[in-house]
């Protein structure tokens, strides 16, 4: 009896590392994006980025707030802001997703390539998206950078008449996150 | 015995269970924003309702090159083309110095007039931070150079000049609606129809309503609060804007044919109620340097 009794208190002791898990974490991620249409060329750039990695279940969740794209011109972010995004009613876009096949940090290998699957939610409007991030260590630290297509229209973005030789229908979005291990 | 087995045993499967949280307590995890500065976004969509000055001034290194257009009087009838024969305009440039500071220059037809100007932006609206109201200053100066209309003792540098400047106090309420009140005060060192030194002070209203994610409805009204014995009338105008990607195109309709500050305060002649409507546009074209 007091053997079962040992054991079972051994295996919830086993189960602590669990409660006392790790993550990776940072508040300064940058995600630009850089769209080509005849026109014109437009680029910006989004360098407070929050992005989290559950180092125990590799589920990941990023966020980001869409007046903080940072454009070459006024003008343009003020149409980014207002005309097409309606950041005012959407003020963020978040992903949030799981790494296939994960395996805890830090791995055996320096650099790896995960594929990350889950929901990207922009303008209001969530889809499905699997992207390919690759990830090195750098001492205690990750380093992430993926780049993956968004076509406008899948989220629901209008584009005035007026502008649809200005704006591309697929932006190449650019991500590079230094992720710093957290315990709590 | 057997029985707290089985407890510690569901204990254990869900404390297993609870390490692995649901996506939003991973978003919990990330901490709210930070609590940063953000500029109120444009509170109206040029530097100007219509005649009067708006709360906004050019971002930084923004040159923007403005040419406005009034028609004659609408009720001229079709011998004049309802007032297309009888256009002024008025060229200007506004630069952007930097976050808080622009300046600009600009030529008239009416009493061949240059002006200079600068604007200063003193509070900009932050919900977050406190300021309820947009606040900026404008402060300009006018030339008419027009001859043989100015008399001996004004037809000089001080007798062709006129200061204006005024305070604007703007709220941007939604992406749909925002408002604005300015005093303006006005010194003209002469005027042909007193042929004397007038000096007026005006409480101006605006305001700016979205019609569409491209265009917006403003109107202005400039009530005379001073009692300057002049035959003027308050302008009332009702304008569009349109934006297009580096244009900003104005329409609009108004009982003032002026452009500039000392024109439409103090040379607004026609009421709308007996029909004397002039028709205006401005084309906005911005350059960055």
């Amino acid at each position: 009896m007091i053997k079962t009794a040992i054991i079972t208190v051994l295996a919830l002791v086993t189960a602590i590392p669990v409660f006392t898990q790790q993550s990776y974490i940072t508040r300064e991620g940058v995600i630009s994006f850089y769209s080509s249409a005849p026109l014109e060329d437009i680029e910006a750039v989004n360098k407070r980025v929050h992005a989290i990695l559950d180092n125990t279940t590799g589920e990941v969740a990023i966020r980001l707030r869409i007046e903080d794209f940072q454009f070459e011109r006024a003008l343009m972010q003020r149409h980014f802001n207002e005309n097409f995004m309606e950041s005012d009613i959407y003020p963020e876009a978040r992903f949030a997703g799981r790494i296939r096949d994960f395996n805890q940090f830090p791995a055996a290998v320096s650099t790896v390539k995960v594929e990350v699957e889950g929901q990207l939610t922009i303008h209001g409007v969530t889809n499905p998206a699997v992207i390919s991030v690759t990830i090195s260590q750098r001492g205690p630290h990750l380093i992430c950078d993926a780049t993956f297509p968004v076509a406008v229209d899948d989220y629901d973005i209008r584009i005035p008449r007026l502008f649809i030789r200005n704006i591309a229908e697929v932006v190449e979005v650019t991500a590079s996150f230094r992720l710093a291990p957290l315990n709590n | 015995m057997k029985t707290i087995t089985v407890i510690l045993a569901t204990i254990y499967t869900f404390s297993l269970a609870s390490a692995q949280p649901p996506e939003d307590d991973l978003f919990d995890r990330l901490g709210d924003w930070d609590e940063e500065e953000t500029m109120a976004l444009k509170t109206f969509r040029s530097i100007k309702v219509v005649n009067m000055q708006s709360v906004e001034i050019p971002a930084p290194s923004e040159l923007i090159f403005t040419v406005g257009h009034r028609f004659g009087n609408v009720r001229s009838g079709f011998y004049e083309m309802f007032g297309l024969d009888l256009a002024t305009i008025r060229l200007s440039f506004d630069y952007g110095i930097n976050s808080w500071l622009s300046a600009g220059v600009g030529r008239s037809t009416f009493e061949k007039t240059y002006d200079a100007s600068t604007k200063a932006r003193i509070l900009v609206q932050d919900g977050r931070r406190g300021s309820p109201v947009s606040l900026s200053y404008y402060v300009a100066a006018s030339q008419a150079t027009l001859r043989d209309v100015f008399p001996a003792g004004y037809d000089n540098f001080s007798g062709r000049l006129s200061l204006a400047s005024s305070l604007m106090i703007g709220r941007k309420f939604s992406e749909a609606f925002s408002m604005q009140v300015s005093p303006v005060w006005l010194r003209s060192n002469y005027l042909r129809e007193i042929q004397d030194h007038t000096h007026i002070v005006s409480l101006a209203l605006a305001t700016r309503i979205r019609l569409t994610a491209i265009t917006h409805l403003n109107m202005e009204y400039i009530h005379e609060l001073t009692d300057s014995g002049l035959s003027n009338t308050n302008p009332l105008s009702v304008g569009f804007d349109l934006e297009t990607g580096g244009h900003v195109f104005q329409l609009f309709f108004s009982n003032t044919q002026g452009i500039f500050d000392k024109a439409y305060l103090v040379n607004t002649t026609g009421t709308w109620g007996a029909g004397d409507i002039f028709f205006g546009f401005a084309i906005t074209r911005v350059f960055y340097l």
